[in-house]
C-alpha cells in the first residue's frame, strides 16, 4: 500500500526529533502537574497533568506511524512475467491509519482537557456532546487530514483566549508567556492545515509547534528557579 | 477568582505564617493568622508534624510550632507550585 506523505523529503527524520524533543518537555510539564496533585489532592491538577501525558502519547503515536511511513524497503512487485525490485514506501495500512486515528483522538483529547481547565466550568452534558462532535472530526480526518488541525486549531484559539483572560485580570510575564506558547501551537495548527497547498507548511508546522513547547519550558524553568 | 482557598494555599497560609513569626509561633497565633478553625489547623498542623516539616516544642511551658529546614524547602516549593499553576490559569 503506497502512502501519502505530508513533508518534504529533507525533513524526513527530523520531525521525529522535533516530536521527541516536544516529548520531553510535554513529559516534565506533566511529572511536575502529578507533583502538584500529590500534594494538593485536587482534581484540576490531576487532569492538568494527564493532559500533557496524552500529548507524551500522542507524540509517541505519531512517531510510531511516521517510522512506518518512512520505513523504506524494497519489494519485489509482479508486473506481467517479470518480477522486479522496486524501492517504495512500505506502510502496514491498517496499522498506520490506526496509529494515525489514536494519535489524533489523544491530541484532540489533550486539548480539550486543558480548554476545560483553563474554562473553569465543566457542564457534564456539554462535555459529552462536545466530546462525541469531537470524536467524529478525529474519524473523519483519516480521510481529510485538514479536518484534524482545523478542530486543534479551534480548540487552541479558545485557550488562548482564556490564557489572554488570565493575562489581563494580573498581568504577569508567566502568564503571557503561556499565552504565548498557545498563540504557537495555534497557528501550527493553521499552517499544518494548508499542507496540501504548500508541502512546505509541515516545516513551518512543526517548527512552530516545537517553538511553542519550548516556550512552555521556559515558563516552567523561569517558575521553578525565581 | 478563586473563590475559596485549597489545600496548598492553606499549608501554604500555615507555613508563611510561622516563617513570618522568624520560625516560631504559639498555635492559637497560628490559627489566628493562618484563619483556619480549630478542627482544620488540627488535621493540617498533624500531618505536617508527621511529615517533619514543622515541629512542636515547649520552652518555658508554653507550646511552640517551629519551622524545620524541610518546611523552609516546602515553602520555597509551594512558591513555584503557585506560579506555575497561575501561570495557566488554573
Amino acid at each position: 500500500m503506497y502512502s501519502l506523505v505530508f513533508s518534504p523529503k529533507w525533513f524526513f527524520g527530523i520531525d521525529i526529533i522535533f516530536e521527541i524533543v516536544s516529548i520531553f518537555i510535554a513529559l516534565l510539564i506533566s511529572f511536575y502537574g502529578y507533583k502538584i496533585y500529590k500534594l494538593s489532592k485536587i482534581k484540576e491538577h490531576k487532569y492538568f497533568s494527564i493532559s500533557f501525558f496524552l500529548i507524551v502519547l500522542s507524540f509517541v503515536f505519531k512517531i510510531l506511524t511516521n517510522f512506518d511511513i518512512y520505513y523504506s524497503v524494497l519489494k519485489p512487485i509482479q508486473i506481467g512475467s517479470k518480477i522486479v525490485l522496486f524501492n517504495y514506501l512500505y506502510s502496514s495500512g491498517i496499522l498506520h491509519l490506526t496509529g494515525l486515528f489514536i494519535s489524533r483522538l489523544l491530541m484532540i483529547a489533550a486539548f480539550f482537557v486543558l480548554f476545560l481547565l483553563t474554562e473553569r466550568k465543566y457542564p457534564r452534558k456539554d462535555i459529552y456532546l462536545m466530546g462525541y462532535l469531537l470524536f467524529i472530526s478525529v474519524i473523519f480526518s483519516v480521510l481529510f487530514y485538514y479536518i484534524f488541525h482545523m478542530t486543534l486549531a479551534v480548540i487552541v484559539f479558545f485557550i488562548c483566549l482564556n490564557s489572554y483572560e488570565n493575562y489581563k485580570k494580573i498581568r504577569k510575564s508567566s502568564k503571557f508567556i503561556v499565552f504565548l506558547a498557545f498563540l504557537l501551537i495555534l497557528v501550527s495548527q493553521l499552517a499544518f492545515s494548508l499542507i496540501f497547498f504548500e508541502i512546505e507548511s509541515y516545516v513551518i508546522g512543526e517548527t512552530l509547534m516545537l517553538i511553542g513547547f519550548f516556550v512552555l519550558l521556559y515558563n516552567y524553568l523561569t517558575v521553578s528557579r525565581e | 477568582m478563586k473563590s475559596r482557598r485549597d489545600r496548598i494555599d492553606v499549608i501554604y497560609d500555615i507555613l508563611t505564617s510561622i516563617e513570618k513569626e522568624n520560625g516560631n509561633i504559639k498555635p492559637t497565633r497560628l490559627m489566628y493568622k493562618s484563619n483556619l478553625s480549630h478542627k482544620l489547623m488540627k488535621a493540617h498542623i498533624q500531618e505536617l508534624l508527621e511529615k517533619k516539616v514543622i515541629e512542636e516544642v515547649t520552652v518555658k511551658e508554653k507550646r511552640f510550632i517551629i519551622l524545620t529546614e524541610n518546611g523552609k524547602e516546602l515553602i520555597n516549593q509551594l512558591r513555584k507550585m503557585k506560579r506555575f499553576l497561575d501561570s495557566f490559569g488554573l
